[in-house]
């Protein structure tokens, strides 16, 4: 099952540190995430997506818990926490890739609301972006419409795993954390000495 | 100058499409997106991050601005806030809790002015090989610039100096030319895990 775990704060400073210390110590890791702060309908609030691993059902649900009961500063909680089911779709990197998509899923009847999207990955002319929706049903009817248009082709692992595990081993070792590029004369790529 | 755009919607169905479909048209690349829909304040509302083209002038920032705040949504909306948040992008090990570990740095009150950075926006750029690169961005050019001060001031953390931490995937996507492809199946795999339908 592919799922996304979203939050929704009446923001505040400090918010996401909590929030990912929390995840940190119920024992999941953040593949991805995104999200951030606006002032809507009268006043600040905040809308974080995340993918995590692991990632069943009982797992998430624990997740979930944990969340919903953290306490963040001024005897706040978060507002929502909310797993959504979701999948990972592999597109060009191109200007337009990600509208067809989201316009191919707006364009449903019903309509299908994307409750969250996130960057997975994106190398060498291909993107993984993963979309998540209301419920399982919702999810299906978008999934399918998807998987039967050409232009895109949908993920079976969550957070596109296996492609990005499959970048990771040719990366391994290559390319280092704190790396300098060599090849680059203007510093760029490199930590500032 | 790194930076990145943020939308705020009144959400409905359609939005992402909408504003994904308005850059394509003005030949904005989309090199990261992250944010959701949530019930807050007593409705839904949505908001998007988005790093758009790499180190686009600020002109240019300007017109994406102009373009989505003029953008037609539907049932007579439009997108309620559009703005752009200077940032910097950090490598992190990608291990659990290195994202805990420097937001927490920057929520960190150190008293006087040195005061906890409100966060406006996150997007996760790349991760690969032990590392991770993430987006963090702020209310203003001043801001930023303390924030990224702190971070550089912990030695746990690296602030890359290119938008998106473009060096960096460019190198991966040197490394990977002709050996992972859109649609590739993986012979390795018995499950068709990352393979396509």
């Amino acid at each position: 099952m592919h799922q996304t775990v979203k939050c929704g704060t009446v923001g505040s400073v400090g918010d996401l540190g909590r929030i990912a210390r929390k995840v940190q110590q119920e024992g999941f890791n953040i593949r991805a995430i995104g999200g951030g702060e606006a002032t809507l309908r009268g006043g600040g609030v905040g809308v974080i997506s995340m993918l995590v691993t692991p990632d069943t059902e009982p797992d998430l649900a624990r997740l979930a818990d944990a969340l919903t009961n953290l306490e963040l500063d001024n005897a706040r909680t978060l507002t929502e926490v909310q797993i959504h089911p979701g999948f990972d779709l592999d597109l060009d990197n191109q200007p337009g890739a990600l509208a067809d998509a989201a316009e191919l899923i707006g364009s449903a009847d019903p309509p299908i609301n994307i409750m969250s999207v996130l960057l997975v990955d994106s190398h060498d002319g291909w993107g993984v972006v993963s979309f998540a929706f209301e419920d399982t049903d919702t999810r299906d009817r978008a999934r399918d419409l998807v998987a039967a248009d050409d232009r895109f082709t949908v993920l079976d692992e969550h957070g596109g795993e296996h492609r990005s595990d499959r970048v990771s081993k040719f990366v391994d070792g290559k390319v280092k954390r704190g790396d300098k590029d060599e090849d680059d004369d203007d510093g760029h790529g490199n930590h500032p000495a | 100058m790194h930076q990145t755009v943020s939308c705020g919607t009144t959400g409905s169905v359609g939005d992402l499409g909408h504003i994904a479909r308005r850059l394509a048209e003005a030949s904005y690349t989309i090199k990261a997106v992250g944010g959701g829909e949530s019930n807050l304040r007593g409705g839904e509302v949505g908001v998007i991050s988005l790093l758009v083209e790499v180190d686009v002038p600020d002109a240019q920032l300007q017109n994406i601005v102009d373009i989505l705040t003029d953008l037609p949504l539907n049932d007579g909306r439009k997108v309620a806030t559009v703005r752009v948040h200077p940032g910097f992008d950090v490598e992190l090990d990608d291990t659990v809790g290195a994202l805990a570990d420097v937001a927490e740095l920057l929520s960190e009150d150190r008293g006087g002015a040195d005061k906890p950075f409100n966060i406006m926006s996150t997007l996760s750029i790349d991760a690969h090989g032990g590392w991770a690169i993430v987006r963090f961005a702020f209310d203003d050019e001043p801001t930023r610039e303390r924030a990224a001060s702190r971070v550089e001031g912990d030695a746990r953390f690296r602030v890359m100096p290119e938008h998106g931490g473009r060096g960096r995937r460019d190198r991966v996507d040197k490394l990977l030319d002709g050996k992972i492809k859109r649609g590739d199946v993986d012979e390795e795999a018995d499950d068709d895990h990352g393979n396509p339908h």
